[in-house]
């Protein structure tokens, strides 16, 4: 190791020391009243993987991981929603969600977009003027008609990745940090688990509220872990910004 | 008709991150020429990237990924719209003067193909429009590049002095197109040169 | 939107697209050697194997709903006929998409997705071309080449950290979600460093021999579609002035094969063809052009549009060894008219004349001729040629502009 290489891996342990947490950002509608009472929830194809970090630094999905995460996470999911008043169906494919999959296709892709765009004028520094005190994308006309098909209050499109070596929770990357000085800060591909979540009001087609976590502690794959990443990535939103300010939620 | 990941690209080398920049709605020389549009909304102005002609300017909305309205302002005889390099395997052709419209349809067409990563283009509608004062031409589209977003376009153009004016307007075909279509319009009945 | 990379980023992952690589150090692999690693009906039971599994069939889900597919029924089922020939009794595992791309590609899954590019259709001239490039990928997927790959990789790889920076920066806003770029990165590291092993690529090609003899088909198309290949690229490069590297192409492109591996092909093929005394060897020219009819003009169209001139008239003139047509003519027409190089214009108008002359001349083929008669002063003739194209075309989408043109 040279003395920059040693530097960077200070750097890249101090980094290490201070993501040994959970944080999570949320970014609503102004007019946003979270979820309550009698609604019906769709998640859109919940995407829910988890890997095996080798020695070498690649992730190797792990088939039995994910698929236990991925129960647990729908089921604590489920019930967080029940608590609310919510009933949540999921719908694994196009299909699954009973609109017509053609549909159902395109707002998956658009939504795609969308959530991108959020990522990158609302959490990457490339900030949009217009939108400074806005958040106001939408699915559009077809995201109500979608809810008008079905029956669905609200839809929501959730990712969650994690990734752990045989042997527990690996180190961050030094990766994931160098990705940050191009400009668009890339998540470490490993060893820490990224979700974020969209929330889609059906009668408006609007995204009212969206929220990135990352954590390098918890463990999905099980039901307490997946308990606490949907409590923390679900459990805690908070109105908007013109619905604390009419009433201040206590 | 840019592309984000240029733009990412540029201002990393750049190391500098210069951001989007307000567009305030009241009358604006566009992409540095002269010509001149009135805004009827405020407006994001896109970072210049270096691998855009110079008189080439993008504002958004929502993001280049939903909506963007490009302008370019005055390209000389046998200039391309793109900046490219002699060794570019794949060229957007040139413009000329003396372009007859399959000649315009097919520069727009491939500057999709080859800048925009396109690779469905379908042309929807091409006529004749009043823009600048002179007869132009607009070019409906739909396009559907690798992020599998379906999109629509729209570029309304005109020669003038010989020079080559253009705006275009691309959209997600899922609403983002029809919401910004009115300003759009409105934009390309406002423009004009001096 | 940018050309963003991603599907072909996730599929080095799984996918293993046509490369090549290594010296010539190997024997020749030969194609009576090959047999199958994998049964019909085969699943994944390691715990490795059955996550990548996992991996491409969540790829399989996103590439199954594409928007750029291409749906045609008649054309589909046409190379699904072939992929049945190929494989045999793997065929019920093997499940084919048609991609619009126009680079000439295909690759196979270890889950038996396979894709087949536009770019590849455009560019094979019979029916045993597109089966020789399909039997190579059915070698690799027959010989379990990505499985091997991926444990191969997994036991040399500790290069992650520089290659993801590479790997995000080429992705980091192509709008993509994080998730997304994440798995990029570590595909790109596939892709990039651990290209299938000169060992693999040559019981493909030797795989690929077989099967292609075994069904009939004439076994120098292996050879004569990569020379195709090589050819396109030299005239591409001499067109741009370049140089013409084997390796030029990008990581996420694909290398045609190098001169050891064409050696070895033609000295395969040669002794497949001498000891072949009761089948009759065909190339399919015939089927492979009433097939690919519906999509012809679109397959030519991705390409020229492209505007790599080079490359645009190295192919026209390769599809013309078998005769010009309409079709053909009116896009070596388009080729020069994009290329607009000093005396371009009269190359364009010489086509055209001539594409209207053949019965199967594209209503286009008026239009253009219609236009480069204008430009050239002759005005009867073009406009003869504009109303001719409205005729044929009555709502053509751009018929308001030419009737503009027309009146003028």
């Amino acid at each position: 190791m040279n003395r920059k290489d040693l530097r960077l891996a200070a750097l890249a342990g101090a980094l290490l020391a201070l993501s040994a947490c959970t944080t999570t950002r949320q970014v609503a509608d102004s007019a946003f009243r979270p979820p309550e009472g009698n609604y019906r929830l769709i998640i859109v194809q919940p995407d829910i993987s988890v890997g095996v970090l080798t020695a070498g630094g690649a992730i190797e999905p792990h088939e039995e991981w994910t698929q236990q995460a991925r129960e647990n996470v729908l089921k604590a999911l489920a019930a967080q929603q029940a608590n609310r008043g919510g009933a949540t169906k999921v719908a694994a494919t196009r299909e699954e969600t009973g609109a017509d999959p053609e549909l159902v296709n395109d707002l998956i892709w658009l939504h795609k977009a969308v959530g991108t765009s959020i990522q990158l004028h609302k959490y990457a520094p490339m900030p949009l003027p217009t939108k400074k005190d806005r958040f106001d994308w939408t699915l559009g006309e077809k995201a109500v008609a979608f809810g008008a098909a079905t029956g669905f209050d609200y839809a929501l499109f959730l990712r969650a990745q994690d990734s752990f070596s045989s042997g527990g929770r690996a180190a961050l990357q030094i990766a994931g940090l160098l990705t940050c000085f191009v400009g668009v800060c890339v998540m470490p591909p490993g060893g820490q688990q990224i979700a974020f979540a969209s929330l889609v009001d059906l009668k408006t087609g609007r995204v009212v509220w969206f929220n990135v976590l990352t954590s390098s502690v918890g463990d999905i794959r099980s039901p307490e872990g997946a308990e606490q990443m949907v409590s923390k990535l679900l459990g805690k939103m908070k109105p908007g910004k013109g619905v604390k300010a009419a009433a201040p939620s206590t | 008709m840019r592309t984000l990941i240029l733009l990412v690209a540029v201002l990393a080398l750049a190391g500098c991150v210069t951001g989007y920049t307000l567009v305030s709605p009241a009358p604006v020389k566009v992409a540095k020429s002269t010509m001149k549009v009135t805004p009827s909304l405020p407006w994001n102005r896109a970072p210049k990237s270096a691998l855009d002609v110079p008189s080439q300017e993008v504002w958004t909305q929502n993001g280049p990924l939903l909506d963007e309205i490009t302008f370019i302002g005055g390209v000389t005889s046998g200039q391309a719209i793109a900046k490219q390099r002699p060794k570019d395997d794949r060229k957007v052709p040139v413009f000329r003067a003396d372009m007859s419209p399959q000649d315009l349809v097919s520069m727009i067409e491939s500057y999709y193909r080859i800048r925009g990563g396109a690779t469905i283009f379908t042309p929807t509608g091409v006529k004749p429009v009043t823009f600048l004062g002179t007869t132009g031409m607009q070019l409906d589209y739909e396009f559907v590049s690798t992020d599998e977003v379906k999109r629509r376009g729209r570029s309304v153009l005109a020669v003038v002095e010989g020079k080559l004016y253009l705006m275009s307007l691309d959209g997600a075909a899922l609403h983002y197109f029809d919401a910004a279509l009115p300003e759009f319009e409105a934009l390309v009945a406002s423009a004009q040169i001096g | 939107m940018d050309s963003n990379r991603r599907l072909l980023l996730t599929r080095g992952l799984c996918g293993c697209a046509l490369c090549l690589v290594g010296s010539h150090v190997l024997g020749r692999v030969l194609p009576s050697s090959m047999v199958p690693l994998v049964e019909a009906g085969y699943e994944p039971v390691e715990t490795d194997e059955r996550g990548l599994w996992q991996e491409c069939d969540r790829l399989e889900d996103a590439i199954s709903h594409s928007n750029l597919l291409i749906k045609d029924a008649g054309v589909n089922a046409y190379v699904r006929g072939v992929i049945e020939r190929l494989f045999g009794a793997n065929a019920g595992d093997v499940r084919t998409y048609l991609v619009r791309d126009p680079d000439f590609n295909a690759s196979m899954f270890p889950n038996g997705m396979m894709l087949v590019h536009t770019g590849l259709m455009a560019r094979v001239r019979n029916e045993a071309q597109l089966a020789a490039v399909l039997g190579h990928e059915a070698g690799h997927y027959l010989r379990r080449h990505s499985l091997r790959q991926w444990r191969d990789m997994k036991a040399k790889t500790a290069v992650m950290s520089v290659l993801a920076l590479a790997g995000a920066a080429a992705t980091g806003a192509t709008g993509n979600n994080w998730y997304d770029i994440a798995n990029a990165i570590n595909s790109t590291l596939l892709l990039s460093v651990f290209q299938f092993s000169r060992e693999m690529e040559s019981e493909a090609d030797a795989y690929g021999l077989k099967l292609l003899f075994e069904n009939g088909y004439t076994p120098d198309a292996a050879a004569s579609v990569w020379a195709q290949l090589i050819e396109e690229r030299k005239a591409s490069a001499a067109a741009r002035k370049k140089r013409y590297k084997d390796h030029a192409a990008s990581a996420f492109s694909t290398h045609p094969p190098s001169e050891e591996r064409m050696e070895d092909l033609a000295a395969s093929s040669r002794e497949l063809q001498g000891d072949d005394g009761t089948v009759s060897r065909d190339a399919g020219l015939e089927r492979w052009r009433a097939a690919i009819a519906p999509l012809r003009a679109m397959l030519l169209d991705e390409q020229i549009k492209l505007n790599d001139s080079g490359a645009s008239l190295y192919l026209l003139n390769s599809l013309a060894a078998d005769g010009w047509d309409g079709t053909l003519k009116y896009y070596e027409g388009e080729a020069y008219r994009l290329r607009d190089e000093p005396g371009d214009s009269a190359r364009a108008s010489e086509a055209y004349a001539a594409a209207i002359q053949f019965p199967d001349a594209p209503a286009e083929a008026w239009r253009a001729h219609g236009y480069a008669q204008m430009k050239a002063g002759n005005m009867e003739e073009g406009r003869r040629a504009l109303a001719r194209y409205l005729e044929l075309s009555p709502d053509a989408v751009d018929a308001a502009m030419v009737r503009f043109s027309l009146g003028r």
